[in-house]
């Protein structure tokens, strides 16, 4: 019964979320559903979509700008969360801990504001700001996960001769692994609004439009570039969620009876 | 052979072990038991290097366990701890295949493996092979993990309070099991426990342990007869009689039993011929024991199973490789004079008597 009734719910879920998907893409895609609900929205503006570049365009931009720092994230933030944890790597972890949260602490904007000297203008410096903000959650995750790790797991898979590389690959990684996806999911989604700043420093990405908006004083234009980006973050999320379901749980008896 | 020579460990300046020898001869069952801190589970796991004497040496077939690569020497040492340990992202099978796949097996050797495995510690492999840990009770998970440490058949096995977490009836049964398990395979098995019944009943060797030094290294019968001071004293109890019969296994004293089918139906002949035995057990045709009956209630010309008093064989019987101390605590508990005995699959194979427990009590080397 209860198998059934939390299938149901889930498949209304799916169902609801592919309607709001394909309203998504709709709205992105299809210039004439774009054009007519802006215009719907805001009848006195004379414009309402931006005009300097096409929404698809301005979404292109916007993903390989979270595309590339959130990859460089995971791909800096789990080895050095991975080496923080291990014997070697321990004296650096109250080091590594606190540097993250200063790079989140920092306001992206401020990071802009000082890599577009270091680094020129364009697609660097927001990829620089963006990364240091978004390796947060994923080298806190990385260590909570591993860390968390039953010290009996570890114990026994020394005991039955696996090295400290295998420990790490066949026990302590996919044991983690839900937690360390976590971690990057949050990145993700923090990077696809934090992005939208990048058009400050002349990255493209949503941000464009929301700025030209500002500029301009037409909401339209803020609105077009702001629900996109709303929007990307919800599906991201989503995704990424499902995708975390294949990992392994802890909870999983829990989980399936909600 | 495993010898342990001389062996010091110190933390700091706190010497958790003093000088610690014994040898475990191949085949033979070595208990190290102790107050908790007393140093028994830091000596098992100076075996497979888990931990490394500050001073002393180990040696396992005359081989210093140093000279050989850690890693090594566990792939070839079973090892089943207390909180079990399994890996809670991988099935069963893939939990009992760990050391076999990290050994090169092929895949086909290692599933064979473990079927047969999961089959010797009592879990249907088509049910079991490819469950989750989560899915599994407490009992069944430390079967698991025997069989994971049993996997690529190592000749030694270290069990670190192998059914410490479990509750009373099912350690009782798991120890059954071990007893069996043990007398087919005859490993070299180093066994830490601070349950002394538990000690009793699986050692050939029981070596106790008090603050980092070995008190008194004996068999269970010299333990239990001669404590060398106040402390064995103390640890062994008052009640040794009774838990010398921890020695005995049920397997080994049972007797035949009589028995009825369900449906059998008696003539005032054979009710009148039968009035000196006092109980009937009813076992139906796949030998599964259903009641028992006392003559004064049989009848004649009626099905047995109409007068019968039906039972749980779960409740009533013990497994057969229970000893002789489960066997009349059962007794006790259940007020009867007579237990059935049951195999793994819960057939009726025997039964004990108090008058048998009597018999071993009279025995003379049962005296001291």
């Amino acid at each position: 019964m209860v198998g059934t009734s939390s299938r149901l719910k889930s498949s209304v879920r799916l169902a609801i979320g592919a309607c709001l998907i394909a309203a998504g893409v709709l709205f992105v895609f299809d210039h004439a559903v774009l054009e007519w609900v802006l215009r719907n929205l805001f009848p006195a503006t004379t414009e309402v979509v931006y005009p300097r570049a096409t929404l698809p365009q301005l979404l292109g931009t916007h993903l390989l700008l979270v595309g590339v720092s959130s990859v460089a994230a995971a791909v800096v933030g789990i080895p050095l969360g991975i080496f923080v944890t291990r014997p070697v790597g321990r004296d650096f972890l109250p080091l590594v801990q606190d540097l993250s949260s200063l790079a989140q602490t920092f306001p992206p904007v401020a990071v802009l504001a000082l890599a577009v000297p270091a680094l020129g203008f364009g697609f660097k410096p927001a990829i620089a700001a963006l990364f240091l903000y978004s390796i947060l959650p994923v080298v806190n995750n990385t260590i909570s996960g591993l860390q968390a790790v039953a010290p009996v797991l570890i114990d026994s898979s020394k005991g039955v001769g696996m090295t400290p590389m295998q420990i790490l690959f066949y026990t302590e990684l996919p044991v983690a692994a839900r937690v360390i996806a976590a971690g990057v999911r949050t990145s993700v989604v923090i990077n696809v609004g934090t992005a939208t700043i990048g058009a400050v420093a002349g990255a493209g990405g949503l941000g464009v439009a929301i700025v030209g908006g500002l500029v301009r004083d037409n909401a339209a234009f803020v609105i077009e570039g702001a629900v996109t980006a709303g929007l990307l973050a919800l599906a991201i999320d989503w995704i990424l969620s499902l995708a975390e379901k294949r990992f392994y749980a802890p909870e999983r008896e829990t989980e399936t009876r909600r | 052979m495993i010898e342990i020579r001389g062996v010091s460990k110190f933390y700091g300046n706190f010497r958790a072990l003093d000088n610690i020898t014994f040898n475990v001869e191949d085949g033979k069952v070595c208990v190290l038991i102790g107050p908790s801190g007393c140093g028994k589970s830091t000596t098992l796991r100076l075996i497979n290097r888990m931990i490394e004497p500050s001073e002393g040496a180990v040696l396992v077939n005359g081989t210093n366990v140093r000279s050989v690569h850690a890693e090594k020497l566990r792939r070839g040492i079973g090892y089943v701890i207390q909180n079990v340990g399994l890996l809670p992202h991988l099935t069963v099978e893939q939990n009992v295949s760990i050391v076999p796949k990290l050994l090169g097996w092929d895949d086909v050797r290692m599933r064979r493996r473990t079927d047969e495995l999961l089959d010797l510690v009592g879990l249907e492999p088509n049910v079991y092979r490819s469950k989750r840990p989560h899915e599994l009770s407490g009992g069944e998970a430390q079967r698991v993990g025997v069989a994971r440490a049993l996997a690529a058949d190592p000749p030694i096995l270290l069990m670190d309070e192998p059914f410490g977490a479990v509750d009373p009836l099912n350690r009782e049964t798991l120890q059954a099991e071990f007893t069996s398990i043990q007398r087919k395979l005859r490993k070299t098995v180093v066994f830490v426990t601070h349950d002394l019944d538990e000690a009793i009943r699986v050692a050939d060797l029981v070596v106790l342990m008090q603050a980092g030094s070995i008190v008194q290294q004996d068999s269970p019968e010299k333990l239990l007869a001669y404590p060398r001071n106040r402390f064995a004293r103390d640890f062994v109890g008052s009640d040794r009689a009774l838990k010398r019969l921890s020695r005995f296994i049920v397997h080994d004293y049972m007797r035949k039993p009589s028995t009825l089918r369900p449906r059998q139906i008696l003539t005032e002949e054979e009710v009148a011929a039968n009035m000196k035995i006092r109980y009937f057990w009813v076992v139906d045709e796949n030998g599964f024991l259903r009641g028992w009956t006392d003559l004064k209630d049989a009848m004649a010309a009626v099905e047995v199973r109409s007068y019968m008093t039906p039972i749980k064989p779960i409740e009533v019987g013990v497994h057969e490789y229970v000893s002789m101390r489960d066997a009349l605590a059962r007794m006790m508990g259940q007020g009867i004079k007579e237990v059935p005995v049951l195999d793994n699959q819960w057939h009726l194979v025997g039964v004990i008597t108090l008058h048998d427990v009597e018999t071993i009590t009279e025995k003379g080397d049962f005296s001291w």
